[in-house]
């Protein structure tokens, strides 16, 4: 062993000092004092200075030798002494040296041995400690390991967010001997491909959640719509109950008022209960993974996917649509009510935005309503219009109470609608023609109470109207025939139609207005006025056509009573009046009084026809002519009897009377009659005077102002004051001839000539060629 | 000057109850014409149609009055310038032909004197529903001093040979008898006529 540099060095002093210390001949002690040599041994030895300390110690025997041959000298008995002592000493120190070197040896022996246990224990103790780390890191990888171990059951079991964050919290394990170790080096790279594995099994489970929801939908919107549905219901019947306004539909702000108390949720209930948990899941992953993103746009094409599919299969047949639409519309219901559900509750995380859900809504729809628009094209059914149009109705509404916008479905509703008056409409409107057609054009009878209280409920007539005929005396006719109340039935029941169907929505929008107006217009002018004109033309009883003016005229105040009534209903949802177009039943009346005043004059040509006038008689006449007294009794027998207004009747009278007086100015200047004398003048004179008398009595004046000129004329001639007219100052204001035309004069004197010159009278012929004369001088007033 | 478009006028007057069809006679006499609506006459109406008889042209005027009640009074003015009468029954309605009896006396008591007179039982083919037969109608024909004829406006049965008896009857009496008038100055016959049955004396014009 190698002399440590830490142990003391013995150097020649020392051991000089150590040995001078050794008091060996303690003359004290009577005993050898050796112990002391023991540690000076065992120094030297350690020192390995045997050599020096041998040398030392001769060195110090020569002295004490010399010391004692001194002494010895000195003492001599002592020296022998000494000297046999010191032979013993030598003795002694042989021994001890033989000793010492054994000692040596064994003590050498002994240190080799524990050198060598030292060694041994050392390199155990290593051992030890390398198999305590190695247990250690084990165990540290043990724990890791199970963490991992532990993230792939969670994975099984769906824990995938737990999953997640034991992956994280393997990332973030504080620093260990173990984070150096290639071991956690390879478990770090595998992290991502677990994380991988946990998005994969998420998205398998949203994927099969969405697939689950697919197949729900339906069901949701199916739930939804009947509850939509029962709401109409449970308000209609509320509303029938208290008389609350008609136009409220459901939805409307009385209406969710009164529902408040039921809330029926279709994605939870005893029927079908969605769980978003999946989604929800999927989402936070995703966004603990921070790949939210990737996943809203794998979500969003999914859903587009599932959106189209939908169309895909629902809208493959349009001649099926009606039978197909119902489940089109549950599923694309249940499939919005879905989205609406996800982007209320991910709102935190803005998973799935309104606009989103929103460009899919309108992407949508619109081929939605295409398809039905198409459906009902030709339909021609209208149970299957009201059904459809019920359904489409309720599922606008569903839909705007998740918030859509359904302007879009209310443009189809509004479709739906027109379609479904075009049906109607063509119904009523052959029913307004067989109405036309078929009326009897008499006054109506009424026989008892019943009668007029139903007509009088059906009619529409104003105030004073159902005053006045209420208080008749049984049994009476009405003014007008069963054309009137039949017609205000029909009316009646076409826009009760028209609003029945409207039922749910729809009935503030100016449009429906429009089209109602549209539509009654077509009702007067195309079945009621076009059939009554086609009529009229073939009518020939004045009777008939005075029922057929009385009876447009009880329309037309009629409408302006039904405007009332809209208008009421429309005040009271907001709407704008309703103002028929007046035009069509007024030119219908002036065509019934033009056919009325044709027929009279007809009938009046006729009495002309048998007038037999004698235009060159041989003496005067008395009496009138006979066929002016049949003319006057008929007239005014058919005129007072019909049963029109006062007014009409003062019309057809003026038009007679001009008509009337027209006849006697043609026969004095018009083509007809080519010769005439003056007796024949006188005579006519005598049926004008006639004619102005019996119109006078019987309370119809006037004929005088149109027999005027005739009587100038007439008096020109029998006063024989032609000279008088020809002055120009008589034919000017205020003369007396200002209203007698030369022509007229000239035509009449013509005819006067023509009359006088067949006579056999020399005189009569004589007058024929002055009035030839005064014709010609007449005509240069006018030529 | 004389209307040239006929010879002869004569006056004839429709009377009966309401509803026994003096209107579609008047109609299919006239315009050969017939429709199923019953349309009351008002008042009073006529219609003209112009028939030949023996080649002399002669203009029907033939007034058809209101069978109701309420107005009597004014059709009664028009009998007395009547120059032949048709009275109308119903074959089908008893009561009408009951009071044919009535209507012959206000004939006698109104219509100028000699009138003549045709009995009419209109409706006859409808059979199932008769109510008068052939021979009740002749026996009162018979009875009243008229002819009589069972008619159809409808099916379009002995209209004409009603209208024309009785034209033919009264052109015999009111024109045959004045030798030489018709075919010299037919339009003094026509005024003449005329002025037989001018029936001013019971109207209420104040100038006559």
């Amino acid at each position: 062993m190698p002399p440590r540099s830490k142990r003391p060095q013995f150097t020649q002093q020392d051991i000089d000092q150590q040995l001078q210390q050794i008091n060996l001949l303690d003359s004290s002690s009577p005993s050898e004092n050796l112990e002391q040599l023991a540690p000076i041994i065992k120094s030297v030895h350690e020192s390995g200075r045997q050599e020096a300390f041998l040398r030392t110690l001769s060195g110090l025997i020569e002295s004490k030798e010399a010391e004692i041959e001194r002494i010895c000298g000195d003492n001599y008995q002592d020296f022998v002494s000494s000297v046999s002592t010191l032979l013993t000493v030598r003795s002694y120190t042989a021994n001890l040296r033989g000793r010492i070197s054994e000692l040596d040896l064994s003590v050498s022996e002994v240190g080799n041995g524990l050198v060598k246990k030292k060694k041994a224990l050392q390199l155990a103790k290593r051992t030890a400690n390398n198999l305590d780390e190695a247990i250690d890191t084990l165990q540290a990888c043990l724990r890791v390991l199970d963490l991992v171990n532990r993230v792939g059951d969670m994975v099984k079991n769906g824990r995938y967010y737990t999953a997640l964050r034991s992956l994280d919290d393997i990332e973030t394990l504080p620093p260990s001997q173990l984070s150096q170790t290639p071991f956690f080096n390879h478990l770090l790279s595998s992290l991502p491909s677990l994380r991988a594995q946990i998005k994969t099994a998420v998205t398998e489970s949203t994927k099969s959640w969405l697939l689950e929801i697919r197949e729900s939908s339906g069901l949701v919107g199916n739930l939804a719509l009947e509850a939509i549905e029962q709401r109409s219901r449970r308000w209609r019947g509320r509303r029938e109950k208290e008389g609350v306004g008609r136009s409220k539909i459901v939805g409307s702000a009385a209406e969710a008022a009164v529902n408040e108390r039921i809330d029926f949720d279709p994605l939870n209930n005893d029927q079908i209960t969605v769980d978003f948990k999946p989604l929800y899941q999927c989402i936070l992953i995703h966004t603990a993974m921070g790949q939210l993103e990737e996943m809203q746009t794998t979500y969003q094409e999914d859903r587009k996917t599932q959106a189209a599919l939908i169309l895909a299969q629902r809208l493959s047949s349009f001649s099926q649509l009606t039978k197909t639409l119902p489940e089109l519309l549950n599923e694309l219901l249940g499939f919005f009510i879905v989205e609406a559900h996800v982007v209320r509750t991910t709102a935190s995380s803005s998973f799935r935005s309104q606009k989103d859900v929103e460009e899919l809504f309108e992407s949508v729809i619109p081929r939605v309503c295409e398809a039905v628009e198409r459906g009902i094209r030709d339909e021609k059914d209208q149970d299957i219009l009201q059904g459809c149009r019920a359904l489409v109705g309720n599922w606008a509404q569903a839909l705007e109470g998740y918030g859509y916008d359904t302007s879009q479905i209310h443009t189809l509703l509004f479709k739906l609608f027109e379609r479904y008056v075009i049906i109607i409409q063509d119904k009523y409107k052959q029913a307004f023609e067989d109405i036309v057609m078929q009326d009897d054009l008499q006054p109506m009878m009424i026989e008892n109470e019943e009668e007029i209280a139903r007509v009088l409920g059906i009619c529409w007539l104003n105030a004073d109207e159902l005053t006045h005929l209420s208080r008749q005396n049984l049994p009476f006719s009405m003014p007008f025939s069963r054309f009137f109340p039949l017609c205000c039935v029909d009316f009646q029941t076409f826009i009760d139609k028209f609003y029945a169907f409207l039922e749910g929505g729809l009935d503030n929008r100016r449009d429906v207005d429009e089209l109602l107006r549209k539509t009654l217009e077509v009702f007067i002018e195309q079945a009621i006025c076009r059939k009554s004109g086609e009529r009229l033309n073939r009518l020939n009883q004045p009777s008939q056509v005075a029922q057929v003016i009385v009876n447009v005229e009880q329309l037309f105040n009629g409408t302006r009573e039904l405007e009332k009534q809209l208008a009421g209903m429309r005040v009271r949802s907001g709407g704008s009046s309703l103002r028929l177009d007046p035009a069509a039943l007024q030119g219908l009346l002036n065509q019934a009084f033009d056919r009325l005043r044709k027929i009279i004059r007809s009938k009046l040509d006729d009495f002309f026809d048998l007038a037999e006038y004698n235009w060159l008689p041989p003496q005067p006449e008395k009496n009138p002519s006979m066929f002016l007294y049949e003319l006057v009794n008929w007239l005014f027998t058919v005129v007072d009897s019909l049963g029109a207004s006062e007014d009409l009747k003062e019309r057809i009278y003026n038009d007679a009377m001009d008509y009337l007086s027209n006849y006697f100015m043609g026969f004095l200047v018009g083509p007809n009659v080519k010769a005439i004398n003056d007796l024949a003048i006188a005579n006519l004179l005598v049926d004008v005077d006639f004619l102005e008398g019996e119109f006078g009595k019987r309370g119809r004046p006037g004929m005088e102002l149109r027999f005027t000129i005739f009587r100038t004329l007439s008096s020109i001639i029998l006063q024989n004051v032609v000279q008088t007219y020809i002055q120009p100052q008589s034919r000017r204001p205020p003369g007396p001839y200002t209203n007698v035309q030369p022509k007229m004069v000239y035509e009449l004197l013509n005819k006067l000539a023509r009359g006088g010159s067949q006579s056999r009278v020399a005189a009569d012929r004589e007058r024929a060629e002055r009035r030839r004369r005064e014709a010609v001088q007449v005509s240069q007033l006018f030529s | 000057m004389v209307n040239p478009h006929y010879d002869f006028l004569i006056k004839l007057l429709l009377i009966g109850d309401s509803g026994v069809g003096k209107s579609c006679l008047l109609l299919r006499f006239c315009d050969d014409a017939w429709t199923p609506s019953f349309i009351t006459t008002i008042g009073i109406d006529f219609k003209i149609r112009t028939i030949e008889l023996d080649g002399k042209r002669i203009k029907l005027q033939i007034w058809d009055t209101a069978g109701q009640e309420r107005f009597r009074t004014i059709t009664v003015a028009y009998y007395r310038g009547a120059m032949g009468i048709l009275l109308v029954y119903d074959v089908t309605d008893e009561r009408s032909f009951n009071n044919i009896r009535t209507w012959f006396s206000n004939v006698e008591q109104h219509a100028s004197e000699g009138v003549n007179k045709i009995l009419i039982g209109n409706k006859c083919d409808w059979d199932d529903k008769r109510a008068v037969s052939t021979q009740q109608g002749q026996e009162l024909a018979d009875e009243l001093g008229v002819r009589f004829l069972e008619t159809s406006a409808k099916q379009n049965i002995n209209v004409e040979e009603a209208f024309f008896s009785l034209a033919r009857d009264i052109k015999a009496r009111l024109l045959d008898t004045l030798p030489d008038q018709g075919a010299a100055a037919p339009g003094q016959a026509a005024t003449g006529s005329v002025k037989v049955g001018q029936p001013n004396t019971d109207q209420s014009s104040g100038c006559c």
